[in-house]
């Protein structure tokens, strides 16, 4: 069954993540111990309103992710109730998600081209080498020489129910230098807050099309897949030496 | 580092430590000192924390002068180091992070020792250690020298940032200067001192402020159609139905 080997990759891949971390960690003197993140405060404590900017992009969102839908609250007759609700004053709900995304997402967040063409001081779209070509009340598009990207904020929920807004965001890559390729991310912007940090996205699955063949790829198989296409592809068209780690 | 390599480094330094004026150093990690000591060798024997020899003199705990000292530096760290030194923000503030501790979101895994943490961080992995306890700016108290490595899971790296953070007190974000940057790009290291730094980072860690207002200038790549909708018209977001 594919879901079961996705589950296997998953746990495969954060097996190798906690043996990397205890590495890190165990020439350290002193015992170590795991820290608990903070988590925010709840501004819902029952179902929190969804709000429905692109009702295509929502619908193809929604057959493509049924199951993780279902589990967020995103159902139709839900849609439909959740209409005659009214916001909480501490839900942050922006006028200009475009420019918040262009100022304060991490891209280097997720698995992604980004991660070949950002560094460690340069990971926001604020970085020069950047230029807008359209801001929006809920897109963001921006460019470099090597790099083009979208972004398009469909929906808003609560997907990973800790009763604070979530961002559902349509995002697209490509390289001017090779265009049969364009990767399209489907994200959540987990709990945003208004101030004070960077937006961090987390992967659902990436659709890849190359020319007229569309796959899709799962998160849990999204950085091997990345790695690939950064070092064979994207980086020796922008005349680059293949660096991503494998 | 060895024992009796040690030995032979405090025998070296109690030697010389007749002709030369030399800072005594608290090593709180010496595995990252000694890199520290190899990269930086000039500046370390400058301000007299290295004899010429390369050695130094192994300092004792400093609390019988009555300086701050935390029971786990890696939760102080944690807590309070400010992470500005790795980007700028905007001059109005709220675009980064203060602290590592305000960055960490649940799906992060952090792990805290007592000399230093680790966060697995989106594509990133983040390690903060200190490395030793010294005078580095001369001015009689003790201060904190750390090394902050990033290392990517995809992409350009890794990347040691060594950090001094001066006259450390017991409350408020700590502020640490930027000694140098050990920066590898495309599979080659450099290490970056001074002015240099600016390059690496993209912006000055002197002034360390981006401009991030909404003067945002649409440029149109060559050969595009025009977009539909401006810039600033209307920014209100118009919600619709998916029910209709």
């Amino acid at each position: 069954m594919p879901s079961c080997l996705h589950c296997r990759t998953i746990r495969v891949a954060a097996l190798c993540l906690l043996l990397l971390l205890n590495a890190c960690v165990a020439d350290m003197s002193g015992p170590e111990r795991h820290l608990e993140t903070s988590a925010p405060a709840r501004v819902y404590d029952d179902s929190t309103p969804v709000q429905v900017f692109d009702a295509y992009t929502l619908s193809t969102f929604m057959g493509r992710h049924a199951e993780a839908c279902a589990k967020a609250g995103l159902t139709p007759a839900q849609l439909k109730s959740a209409e005659q609700q009214t916001f909480a004053a501490g839900d942050w709900r922006p006028d200009d998600y475009g420019q918040a995304l262009r100022q304060r997402l991490d891209l280097r967040s997720f698995p992604s081209l980004l991660t070949g063409f950002t560094n460690d001081s340069q990971r926001t779209h604020l970085a020069p080498s950047w230029q807008t070509v359209q801001l929006d009340k809920t897109a963001y598009t921006g460019r470099t020489d090597d790099l083009e990207c979208t972004y398009v904020v469909f929906a808003t929920a609560d997907w990973n129910g800790n009763g604070v807004r979530d961002w559902l965001v349509l995002h697209t890559q490509q390289s001017p230098h090779d265009r049969t390729l364009r990767l399209a991310f489907w994200l959540v912007i987990t709990d945003p807050q208004p101030k004070g940090g960077l937006l961090q996205a987390q992967l659902l699955a990436i659709d890849e099309y190359e020319g007229l063949a569309a796959r899709s790829i799962p998160a849990g198989e999204a950085r091997d897949y990345v790695a690939g296409i950064l070092n064979d592809r994207i980086l020796p068209a922008a005349g680059r030496p293949a660096s991503a780690p494998r | 580092m060895r024992t009796t390599h040690r030995i032979a480094i405090m025998l070296l330094s109690l030697v010389l430590s007749g002709c030369a004026m030399q800072q005594p150093v608290e090593v709180l990690r010496p595995d990252e000192f000694s890199t520290m000591a190899t990269r930086l060798r000039t500046e370390l024997v400058r301000r007299g924390l290295l004899d010429e020899n390369g050695a130094y003199e192994p300092g004792l705990p400093m609390n019988s002068h009555g300086e701050y000292r935390p029971a786990s530096f890696g939760e102080e760290l944690y807590k309070r180091l400010s992470t500005r030194f790795r980007m700028p923000d905007a001059a109005t503030g709220g675009l980064t992070p203060e602290t590592f501790a305000a960055s960490a979101s649940p799906r992060d895994d952090v792990r805290i020792g007592k000399g230093g943490f680790v966060m697995a961080q989106g594509m990133d992995i983040i390690t903060v250690s200190i490395i030793a306890v010294t005078d580095w700016n001369g001015d009689g108290v003790n201060d904190w020298l750390l090394v902050c490595r990033v290392k990517p899971l995809l992409g350009n790296g890794p990347r040691d940032y060594y950090l001094a953070v001066d006259n450390v007190t017991a409350e408020g974000v700590l502020q640490p200067k930027i000694i140098a940057i050990y920066d590898c790009q495309d599979g080659t290291c450099v290490l970056v001192t001074g002015k240099a730094r600016k390059d690496v980072l993209g912006f000055d860690p002197e002034h360390p402020y981006v401009d991030a207002t909404p003067g945002d200038q649409v440029t149109l790549p060559p050969g595009s159609p025009a977009p539909t909708g401006g810039v600033h018209e209307d920014r209100r977001v118009e919600e619709q139905s998916l029910a209709n």
